[in-house]
C-alpha cells in the first residue's frame, strides 16, 4: 500500500503546527540545516528535527507501529544571565507542556512522548548576549499497515 | 620595558587598532580612561543546537587597568558601547589582559 505523506512527514508538519499555534511568540522553523545566528535573528526560536524510526512489526497483526523520534531546539536570549536562563527554561517548559502526552488528529499518529532535554547557555566566550539552547528529544508513535508507512 | 611590552605599547597607541574607553570598578567608583583592542569574533558556539554567536573582547594594557574583575564595567567612548567584563585572562608575561565581555543590561 502507498499514499501521498509518509507517516514521518505528516508527523513532523503536525508538531511544527501544534508549536506554532501552542507558542505564539516563538518563530518555529524545521528541517534546518544552517547554525541560528542569535545575534541577527529573532528569539525566542524553534527548531524541529526529525529523528530516527524504529519499526515494530509484533505489536499488532499486519500494522507496523513506528517510534520516530525527533528533536526540538529551543534558543532564547535576555537581559543578563538569570534572565536569559529563565527565558530557556520557560520555552522548554512550553515546548514540553505543548508536546508531551499530545495525540494529533492526523490519521496514523498517536502519542507524542517526551525523553528529555540538554539545557545550557552559552558561555561568555562565545557569545557577549545572554543566550542559550536546548535540544529538547521526544518521540511520537505512528501506525500503518506493514509496508505502508503513509499518513494518507 | 622589554621588548614585548614596547611591542604592546605601540600596537595600544596605534589609533587604527584601539579606542578610547573607560573602566569603572565593579564596586563603583570614578570611571578611569584606558584604551582597548577590540574584537568581536563570530563562531559556532558549542550549545545545544547549532548556533551562531558574537562574541566580544578587549585587550587592555595591564599597566592601565592592573587588576580587571568580573562584574566591571567597559565603555568605548564613540561609538558609545558599555560591556560587563565577564573574564579577565592575564597573558603569560602579565603585561595585558584579555577581557571577555557581555552587553550591559
Amino acid at each position: 500500500m502507498s499514499g501521498t505523506i509518509p507517516l514521518r512527514e505528516a508527523a513532523m508538519a503536525a508538531i511544527t503546527t501544534r508549536l506554532a499555534a501552542q507558542l505564539p511568540a516563538a518563530v518555529v522553523e524545521r528541517a534546518r540545516r544552517a547554525p541560528v545566528d542569535t545575534d541577527i535573528e529573532a528569539l525566542p526560536r524553534l527548531v524541529v528535527m526529525a529523528g530516527d524510526v524504529a519499526a515494530d512489526e509484533t505489536a499488532e497483526p499486519f500494522r507496523t507501529h513506528y517510534t520516530i523520534g525527533f528533536g526540538v531546539m529551543g534558543y532564547a536570549a535576555a537581559a543578563t544571565d538569570l534572565e536569559a536562563e529563565q527565558a530557556l527554561s520557560l520555552l522548554h517548559a512550553q515546548v514540553v507542556a505543548a508536546l508531551a502526552g499530545w495525540t494529533p488528529t492526523d490519521p496514523g499518529l498517536a502519542d507524542v512522548r517526551e525523553l528529555g532535554a540538554d539545557i545550557a547557555l552559552f558561555d561568555a566566550d562565545d557569545s557577549a548576549r545572554p543566550t542559550g539552547s536546548f535540544a529538547a528529544r521526544f518521540t511520537i508513535l505512528a501506525v500503518g499497515p506493514t509496508g505502508g508507512p503513509f499518513s494518507s | 620595558m622589554n621588548a614585548f611590552a614596547a611591542a604592546l605599547a605601540v600596537l595600544h597607541a596605534d589609533p587604527n587598532l584601539s579606542t578610547a574607553a573607560e573602566y569603572q570598578p565593579a564596586a563603583g567608583g570614578a570611571w578611569v580612561p584606558v584604551g582597548i583592542v577590540l574584537s568581536r569574533p563570530q563562531d559556532v558556539v558549542q550549545g545545544f543546537g547549532q548556533a551562531r554567536a558574537i562574541a566580544v573582547s578587549a585587550s587592555v594594557l595591564a599597566a592601565d587597568w592592573p587588576a580587571p574583575a568580573r562584574g566591571d564595567k567597559l565603555r568605548r567612548i564613540s561609538p558609545a558601547a558599555t560591556w560587563r567584563v565577564e573574564g579577565a585572562e592575564p597573558d603569560a608575561l602579565g603585561l595585558s589582559w584579555q577581557l571577555s565581555l557581555a552587553v550591559a543590561a
